[in-house]
């Protein structure tokens, strides 16, 4: 019952979001025929689009259609892509946003775990304060920054990876996946500091807690409190920032994505915004508000399997 | 267990750098070049956008060309062509066997389709409004002339030049079929398309002037940025469109080839006459003598840049007006003088610019910094080109505005924009005279008296004001140093036909 309503609140929150955006769009100053058209418009062919868009409907009008159509599974036609459907558009980027958010989320987890665990094992040592303040300007650098340093040992001194994103699983395999290497290192290396700070710092705070004294008195072996009590509990807070930076790179990595000339949702999105493509538009923000409530949901299940309290405390209510 | 993640992790990236040695020679066979943003169709003829044509008329021909050494308008798929009727009728004769990417030769009825295609004469469709207005009909004579009619009362001697533009495309293909898989008779076939990110193209070895060398391009969406100077000097991407910076970091290189050029695109303050202190002739002649243009092309300027005294620049040399080269130079001290005369010695205004644009950006840093010095305070107003474009370019509403004005083969289509009640006049510029010159020159095809005219005008926007003209900055390409011989072109063409491999020329 619980997830039912929650199932049913998403849907209003996407319907709420979609609206906004319709509204928002609406008011920015431009104009979607002009953006088409340019310079080069004329009369004939403006009054064609608008005709064709059904731009000289009243804007709830547009709205209700929308919102008719993608219930019946129908994202409607690109403005600025006439021959493709907002789906097709969708699709063809998705994959890209898709393998470098599962990577960068696995490279995240895997090294950042282990690092914020060490780090706060030893954060009373010397060395590792240093380390933590290193991960500290880690995470304070852009990841434009990062990138263009990456691409200059890499591209440029070492000519191991492309600076430009070629994707065509297809035809070049390994092209495509050496185009993806950079991008994902550099999401890595931006996020990682972050997300083992995070743990670091909330592990330091836990082992100060009660029962985790209680636990060295009653002569507990140290390395099973780390993993069983302190880690465990860390991660709670930590997964909410993972949470987030899922939600970050699901969304497509905007400027990851410019700088190396990635075909991904992010560049879609932007293109849709300076060509006042609403439909596209809609059609990606629908996306990513689906995502979204769909991100929250898993977080909600981990939190269940990782902490019984929570749990507890939901079947109590 | 780790020692196997490891080993297999090793193995897997020697063998991914092994395998790309063959991925890579396939991609190094073929040119790469950046452009700046996806096409909205790339149906011939359909996406009128400057961005989708330099890329498309790779692949499509009409039946004359602009040629950029001459140029003037060539024969292209027509051997040869006659006007009469003055001007109603323009008579094509078509070269011997020339074909379509799909082998088929070019008949009069692809023409007679083509035509009819863009005007919507048939499917109440139209393609270009243009020829919407003004076609009245395709006849054909012979199985190799066609004769083309334009309607009596919007006829003008710059009709070939929309002719120019339509390209041929094989009778009774679909526009369904032309989106997906364009077809037409230009130097390079369609090969892929992926909307927003790349189109593929390869040469076509029945091309009417010969194959092409360089054999396969790709156009792929590449914004520009630090990322794309990197990409050419890794060599990943073969073309490189020059800024102040770029071309700085490349001049460097000896090895790499720069193609440079007027550009026929013309920077110019337009000053709105609705702006009241805009009326006053001497208040514009102030602004223009404030402006330091010599400062301004000595830190702006790319290889080719040239002041400019009206809305034409020298690339079209024929045309050119040489005797207003010496109007309105520097002199602060006589700006200040006519704004004293004029009773604005302390004026201000708002500069509209368009924000994606460093060049105009910097542009309007000079500007403003030479205007303070005789008085003017301008705010500088940078808008993005999706509001510039509705409320500057089309709705006038602008105090004073800085534009890149593309430019045009022809002259009529340049100075139009000076007529009363053209939609793109954004100055409002009003001058009986050049209104009926405009109109004699349209109805003028003795190509000499034509040049004449369009010469009187330029005087007279010169003697008027209608704008401050300021600089054509000019084009300047950087090719890889695989590839030699880049032309340009005074309209949005990256004309890959006629780049040439280094190697095949030693």
């Amino acid at each position: 019952m619980n997830y039912l309503k929650k199932i049913f609140s998403s849907f209003i929150t996407i319907f709420i979001v979609s609206l906004i955006i319709f509204l928002l769009f609406e008011s920015l100053p431009g104009d979607p025929v002009l953006a088409r058209l340019g310079v080069e418009s004329d009369p004939l062919l403006e009054a064609r689009l608008r005709d064709e868009f059904g731009l000289n409907a009243p804007l709830y009008t547009r709205f209700f259609k929308w919102c008719f159509q993608v219930i019946n599974g129908n994202l409607g036609k690109s403005f600025s892509y006439s021959s493709y459907t907002v789906l097709e558009l969708i699709k063809s980027r998705f994959l890209t946003t898709f393998i470098i958010t599962i990577t960068t989320l696995i490279i995240v987890i895997v090294v950042s775990i282990p690092l914020g665990t060490i780090l706060a094992k030893n954060h009373k040592r010397k060395a590792f304060k240093f380390i933590k303040v290193f991960s500290q300007i880690g995470f304070s650098i852009p990841a434009f920054w990062i990138a263009i340093v990456l691409i200059y040992i890499f591209s440029l001194k070492l000519k191991l990876l492309p600076t430009l994103g070629t994707i065509n699983w297809n035809r070049y395999p390994i092209t495509s996946i050496k185009s993806l290497i950079l991008p994902i290192l550099t999401l890595s290396i931006s996020k990682v500091p972050l997300v083992s700070h995070y743990l670091c710092n909330s592990m330091i705070e836990e082992s100060s807690k009660d029962y985790v004294r209680v636990a060295r008195s009653k002569g507990l072996n140290q390395s099973e409190i780390y993993k069983r009590h302190i880690l465990r509990n860390s991660l709670i807070s930590v997964i909410t920032i993972i949470g987030m930076i899922t939600i970050y790179l699901i969304t497509g990595t905007i400027v990851i994505e410019n700088v190396f000339a990635l075909p991904g949702l992010g560049t879609l999105l932007m293109e849709g915004i300076n060509r006042k493509d609403y439909p596209l538009v809609q059609g990606i923000v629908l996306y990513i508000s689906f995502s979204v409530i769909l991100i929250n949901f898993i977080i909600d299940i981990i939190y269940n399997i990782i902490d019984p309290r929570i749990r507890k405390g939901k079947e109590k209510r | 267990m780790k020692k196997k993640i490891i080993t297999t992790l090793i193995t897997l990236s020697l063998l991914s750098l092994s395998g790309c040695k063959d991925e890579k020679s396939e991609e190094s066979s073929k040119m790469i070049i950046p452009i700046k943003v996806g096409f909205n169709s790339i149906a011939p003829n359909t996406d009128v956008s400057a961005a989708t044509k330099e890329v498309i008329r790779n692949i499509n021909s009409g039946l004359v060309k602009f040629d950029p050494d001459s140029k003037k308008l060539v024969p292209a798929l027509a051997e040869s062509y006659e006007i009469e009727n003055e001007g109603k009728t323009y008579i094509f004769k078509l070269r011997d066997n020339i074909k379509f990417h799909n082998g088929k030769n070019i008949t009069p009825e692809d023409i007679k389709y083509s035509f009819e295609r863009v005007s919507g004469i048939n499917t109440g469709r139209a393609i270009v409004g243009e020829w919407n207005k003004k076609l009245d009909s395709v006849n054909i004579l012979n199985d190799n002339t066609v004769e083309i009619n334009i309607k009596d009362d919007v006829k003008s001697s710059s009709d070939i030049y929309n002719i120019a533009d339509v390209s041929i495309i094989p009778a009774g293909i679909s526009e369904d079929q032309l989106e997906k898989n364009p077809i037409g008779a230009g130097p390079y076939k369609f090969v892929e398309y992926i909307p927003g990110q790349k189109i593929v193209l390869e040469a076509f070895d029945d091309y009417y002037l010969g194959a092409p060398e360089v054999k396969e391009v790709e156009f792929k969406v590449y914004k520009e940025g630090a990322g794309r100077l990197l990409s050419f000097k890794n060599g990943e991407i073969d073309f490189l469109p020059l800024n102040l910076e770029s071309l700085k970091e490349i001049e460097k290189d000896k090895n790499i080839e720069i193609v440079s050029s007027l550009g026929n695109d013309v920077n110019v303050l337009y000053l709105n006459n609705s702006f009241k202190p805009f009326q006053n002739k001497n208040v514009r002649q102030a602004i223009w003598q404030a402006i330091d243009m010599d400062r301004i092309v000595k830190n702006l300027s790319l290889p080719k840049t040239e002041k400019l005294y009206t809305h034409m620049s020298p690339y079209l040399k024929e045309i050119y007006e040489n005797s207003v080269k010496k109007s309105y130079p520097y002199n602060p001290e006589k700006a200040k003088e006519l704004l004293r005369e004029s009773g604005y010695s302390a004026l201000n205004f708002t500069l509209t610019t368009i924000s994606e644009n460093t060049f105009e950006n910097d542009l309007a840093l000079f500007i403003k910094e030479d205007l303070a010095k005789v008085g003017i305070d301008i705010t500088i107003n940078p808008i993005p080109w999706g509001q510039y474009l509705p409320e500057v370019y089309k709705g006038h509403k602008y105090e004073a505005a800085l534009l890149r004005v593309a430019g045009y083969p022809d002259p009529q289509r340049i100075l139009q924009r000076y007529e009363t009640n053209y939609s793109s006049n954004m100055s409002s510029y009003s001058n009986e005279e050049v209104d009926n010159l405009l109109k004699e020159a349209a109805q003028t095809y003795d190509e000499q008296k034509k040049i004449d005219i369009y010469k009187k005008i330029q005087i007279l926007l010169n003697k008027d004001i209608a704008s401050v003209y300021l600089i054509d900055q000019g084009v300047s390409v950087a090719l890889s140093s695989k590839y030699t011989g880049y032309k340009t072109y005074p309209f949005a063409f990256i004309d890959v036909s006629t780049i040439k491999l280094k190697n095949n020329n030693k």
